[in-house]
């Protein structure tokens, strides 16, 4: 079988089932009494077992087969579970991701001391692995005898001797005697099943009266790959014949008549050999490649599909814009239709890059086991909101950020057992994840029940390490002085440890996170715990923009940023500490010149300014542009390697007239005038 | 054409099923991810024959095995074993299963497999 072009969705789905394992193992290391996950945990390391066998790679489907044997015996009774024999399950469970990663990778069906893990695992587990090999409900057994076809030779030389007594009845009842010599081929894995089924079939015509080897022995797949036997029956030779031979695998069927008298009949049967292990190396062999119903496309071309729609986009636009002012028949009907179906196809397309949160949440359980295990705690994930969707490429890179908070929850945030104790608290830390909808963006949440954040040390890091004026420090309130943690080079882990690593801080999740257009933000409960949020874009391709006028150009403002558009009396502006600011609910925000802040100077206002209240570097601006024009999609191309260094645009996107606009990067915008907020 | 319906529990073995099953004319009239579902998608496609995996969540194959030909007493099944389950293979028979393959799959013995059953 040509392996390689299902090795893509092997991979996908060994990954979910290493993820099921690692989620079925913590729930049994929960309640060590109850068995119930390991019907999970056997089923995942049979599929594995199942795949990577048919895939041709041996050595994990050797370890996964051990596996499957492990958790069978723990089910079955055999194997008493203990914490020791978990421990050794997920660290068997890292060895079969790093099976995978250097299949993945390298091609290679290995991974580093997997063979110690099995002989820990044998070790630990005294009886022969392979004993039980059926589900939960005691099934009859197959003894290990069938599996390595360790078969006695001798067994089968001795032949069948019908007695005079057997034959002299049949002929009274008018019913012949047969002896039936069934071969079954030697690639046949299952003999005893094939000896079932040539029993049943004989079974509707007769009744078998011998047998060689003896019946049990059949039953049990203990003979080479042929047997013996007598059989009573009023239907002709050709017919019993038949009856047998349309069975699969059968080789064939000797039907010989016994008369009454004595015959003994002795065969030689030289085949020792197992046929077992034949099978396997058949069934290796490179058979032609086959076609699979679902098609994998490359990221790269769903790339490329999503540009296109990208610019189908802008044309739909367009087309709407001369439409509008043209009075062809059937023109708005068609161009509605149009729009229609770009809307559709679009949804298609965006629907196809998509992932659940899941896929990325489920790994934390496991993680979080190893790290407050590491560091001492005790600590529980709750996970919300998995089945949300969100484009692949900023799930994945999400995935980094994420481990650093959630490391930094164990590490920073939570307390010990005692200390939790003595504040009157469960002895068992919380990390919640969470993620939901909030129009055009997924919200991430990572929060824990610990500490919470030591404003006091964060003022005086901050005073330590001058990041701010201490007239200006004393300004901030809490919130802020919180966000003050996410400054580059920010961190107040007294001492390096495994966990948390170099305090390489929150600056790298923050930086990440607004790299594609998302927020970070994070809240603090005194004593009670903190939150990351994490507001990240739908999609990276297409986003719905504001667009404005400022200096005589249109400029495009992702929605993600926005919050409302006001129009203030420019009477109202007021200067504070040479800054303009306004009073907007009653909350002082700052002023800004769109047109200033991209180096066009302040242009002359007019009475009433048109304002973009947004949401940048963790606080609210007020935005002055000449005028908004509305919101619509946009689809966002880069700027190219001649433009790259124009610092404050994080792209360009065609409007519906055929001009181009910038689309504003806010958050760099107002980090390179940082000194005018 | 004969319709298929094969029943796994994963997607890869399906695919690799379904690989091996267009190769001779069949057509995968659907797909089952459990118990449960083949004998749901058993009623609503009537298949000509059920490549059948033994092992799944919710409801495994045995007991689908003992639904459908519940349901239908002509239904063809084809069990897809893995190694080692000769009990359970043969309790599918018992149940009324036509015959079996064995995983890894062999392609032609699946293909054998198969034209034995539908001619059963």
């Amino acid at each position: 079988m040509n392996t390689e072009s299902y090795k893509e969705a092997f991979l996908e789905e060994a990954v979910e089932n290493i993820n099921n394992l690692n989620k079925a193992l913590l729930n049994f290391e929960k309640n060590i009494e109850d068995l119930t996950p390991l019907n999970e945990l056997f089923r995942a390391a049979h599929t594995l077992k199942g795949m990577s066998a048919t895939m041709g790679y041996d050595k994990l489907a050797e370890f996964t087969h051990m596996l499957e044997d492990v958790m069978d015996r723990i089910r079955g009774g055999t194997l008493a579970p203990d914490i020791d024999i978990v421990n050794l399950l997920f660290r068997s469970i890292d060895v079969m991701q790093e099976f995978i990663d250097n299949i993945r990778n390298q091609n290679v069906d290995f991974a580093k001391g997997y063979k110690d893990i099995i002989i820990q695992i044998k070790a630990k587990s005294s009886a022969p692995a392979r004993e039980i090999k059926t589900a939960a409900q005691p099934r009859q057994a197959v003894p290990a005898a069938s599996l390595s076809g360790e078969t006695d030779p001798l067994k089968t030389e001795t032949g069948i001797i019908i007695e005079d007594l057997i034959l002299n009845e049949a002929a009274a009842q008018g019913m012949k005697v047969y002896r039936i010599k069934v071969t079954i081929a030697r690639t046949c894995a299952f003999k005893s099943v094939r000896a079932f089924m040539v029993s049943r079939n004989l079974s509707e015509k007769g009744e078998i009266v011998k047998s060689s080897p003896k019946a049990k022995d059949i039953e049990e797949g203990n003979f080479d790959n042929s047997f013996e036997l007598g059989f009573v029956s009023k239907a002709p030779a050709q017919e019993i014949e038949q009856s047998i031979s349309r069975i699969a695998e059968i080789e064939k069927a000797d039907i010989e008549e016994v008369r009454a008298q004595k015959k003994e009949i002795k065969e030689n049967l030289k085949h020792a050999e197992n046929g077992d292990k034949e099978i396997i190396a058949a069934e290796n062999e490179k058979k032609p490649s086959a076609i699979s119903q679902s098609v994998r496309v490359n990221i790269e071309k769903l790339d490329s599909m999503m540009n296109l729609v990208g610019e189908l986009v802008i044309a739909k636009i367009r087309l709407d814009q001369i439409a509008r002012n043209k009075t062809y028949r059937d023109l708005a009907s068609t161009v509605d239709e149009f729009d229609r179906i770009i809307d559709e196809l679009q949804i298609e397309v965006t629907d196809v890059r998509m992932l659940p949160v899941s896929h990325i949440f489920d790994r934390y359980p496991r993680i979080v086991r190893d790290l407050s295990s590491q560091a001492g705690k005790l600590v529980e994930v709750e996970i919300t909101g998995g089945d949300i969707e969100i484009d692949r490429t900023v799930l994945e890179e999400i995935n980094e950020p994420i481990l650093h908070l959630v490391r930094n929850c164990i590490a920073h945030g939570l307390e010990t057992p005692e200390q939790r104790e003595n504040a009157g608290k469960t002895k068992k830390g919380v990390i919640r994840l969470s993620a939901r909808r909030d129009r055009n963006s997924v919200i991430i949440e990572v929060s824990d029940d610990g500490r919470g954040i030591n404003l006091e040390k964060v003022r005086k890091k901050a005073i330590e390490k001058k990041l701010m004026p201490l007239d200006k420090l004393d300004t901030l309130t809490d919130d802020e002085l919180v966000n003050l943690i996410s400054i580059p080079g920010f961190s107040t882990a007294e001492k390096v440890d495994n966990v948390s690593g170099r305090g390489v801080g929150v600056d790298v999740v923050k930086t990440k996170v607004e790299a594609f257009g998302g927020i970070f933000r994070m809240e603090n409960y005194q004593g009670e715990g903190m939150k990351s949020i994490l507001k990240l874009p739908l999609t990276l391709a297409i986003i719905q923009a504001l667009l404005v006028k400022a200096a005589g150009a249109t400029y495009a403002i992702p929605v993600i940023h926005t919050i409302e558009t006001v129009e203030f009396p420019s009477k109202d502006i007021k200067d504070i500490q040479a800054r303009r600011v306004i009073i907007l609910r009653g909350e002082v925000v700052p002023v800004l010149s769109l047109s200033e802040l991209i180096g066009k100077g302040r242009q002359k206002e007019s009475e009433i300014v048109n304002m973009v209240i947004i949401e940048a570097r963790d606080k609210k601006i007020a935005l002055t542009v000449d005028s908004v024009l509305g919101q619509q999609e946009i689809a966002i191309k880069s700027l190219g390697e001649f433009l790259k260094f124009a610092k404050g645009f994080s792209g360009v996107t065609i409007l519906g007239d055929g001009s181009i606009s910038l689309i504003v990067d806010i958050q760099a915008l107002i980090e390179s005038n940082l000194k005018m907020v | 054409m004969k319709k298929v319906l094969i029943v796994d529990d994963t997607k890869f073995m399906r695919n690799i099923l379904a690989g091996i099953l267009k190769k001779k004319d069949l057509e995968i009239a659907g797909e089952a991810v459990n118990g449960r579902d083949a004998i749901e998608k058993y009623k609503e496609l009537r298949p000509d024959i059920v490549t059948m995996d033994i092992i799944m969540p919710e409801i495994d194959g045995i007991q689908a095995v003992k639904e459908i030909m519940k349901f239908d007493p002509n239904a063809k099944i084809l069990m897809c074993s893995a190694m080692g389950q000769q009990a359970l293979v043969i309790e599918a028979i018992q149940a009324g299963a036509k015959d079996f393959v064995i995983k890894p799959f062999q392609p032609t013995r699946v293909l054998e497999a198969v034209d034995r059953t539908l001619q059963e």
